[in-house]
């Protein structure tokens, strides 16, 4: 089987979101797929997404809560409701890649045993 | 850019070699590509590549030696003087990805993988299918050998098992350098 593949001059950018989106469009049409996963992390790329596949369960993953700084998510409020409205579903939760393991230097570590106490440690930069 | 890409239904086969072969082949002239190296076991893909590939440089990358059992090579003397008579590089040498942690494994069975930075390495890329994660060690192992540049693009052809079924352009790097390898585009591969 011979398939067609888009390779784009540069990553990023308005114009490769706007191509990506029509190319996974057609794709998914010819191979009968009605499920589509999109990155977006200020929503931008969510709402064309629901807008261009209608129909389809969209499922738009944000950035996790705190990315950029703690008690903040940077999609926003708008997008989420543009994209609801539409049907698609949001999901915010641990990046499956640097989830625990992503500590930051200044970072306190506590670790308690039952009965023995508790070990405080600073992460520190290496 | 737009560039066809050749899914095979099934991975491994004769048949996928050939064809492995003949389209990487088309992409080398295409992109005025020289260097082109290949994985084999026994030796059968790399003499077919070495034919498929003259005028260019041809590395047919083998398995370490001892893979299947000490003090053996499967690549054999026949098909490696073939290739030597055609002008072909054959390198042995440590697996880029299955090196020395695999000597935690328990004697006389097939080493299982481990939590070793080169396995998850490998089974990551297993998840484009076994031949991509050849294509990509083979490259790393070239380049530590100093049989190709990591500043121009190479065409890498691995696969499963027997014979050829994945081809992709890329930068290579080595295995310090690893994550400097860019895969620049899928010629062809199985569709699992």
């Amino acid at each position: 089987m011979e398939s067609k593949t888009t390779y784009f001059e540069k990553p990023g950018g308005e114009e490769n979101t706007a191509m990506t989106l029509a190319l996974a469009k057609q794709r998914a049409e010819e191979l009968g797929i009605k499920t589509i996963v999109v990155a977006s992390t200020v929503g931008g790329t969510a709402v064309k997404a629901v807008n261009a596949f209608k129909g389809c369960k969209v499922v738009i993953v944000s950035h996790v809560a705190g990315f950029r700084e703690p008690n903040t998510q940077e999609l926003t409020e708008e997008n989420r409701k543009l994209v609801e409205k539409k049907g698609g579903i949001v999901l915010t939760t641990t990046h499956a890649f640097g989830g625990i393991h992503r500590m930051q230097p200044g970072d306190t570590v506590e670790v308690s045993i039952e009965n023995i106490g508790t070990l405080k440690n600073c992460v520190v930069r290496a | 850019m737009e560039s066809k890409t050749t899914y095979f239904e099934k991975p491994g086969g004769e048949e996928n070699t050939a064809m492995t072969l003949a389209l990487a082949k088309q992409r080398a002239e295409e992109l005025g590509i020289k260097t082109i190296v290949v994985a084999s076991t026994v030796g059968g893909t790399a003499v077919k590549a070495v034919n498929a590939f003259k005028g260019c440089k041809v590395v047919i990358v083998s398995h370490v030696a001892g893979f299947r059992e000490p003090n053996t090579q499967e690549l054999t003397e026949e098909n490696r003087k073939l290739v030597e008579k055609k002008g072909g590089i054959v390198l042995t040498t440590t697996h880029a990805f299955g090196g020395i942690h695999r000597a935690l494994a328990a004697a006389n069975t097939p080493p299982a993988p481990t939590l070793a930075m080169g396995d998850i390495i490998a089974m990551t890329l297993r998840t484009f299918g076994q031949g991509m994660k050849v294509a990509l060690e083979i490259a790393t192992m070239a380049a530590d050998a100093g049989l190709v540049r990591t500043d121009e693009e190479i065409i890498c052809i691995g696969g499963t098992g027997r014979g050829a079924d994945t081809a992709v352009v890329l930068q290579p790097a080595g295995t310090h350098r690893f994550f400097h390898l860019r895969v620049k585009e899928i010629i062809c591969k199985p569709r699992l």
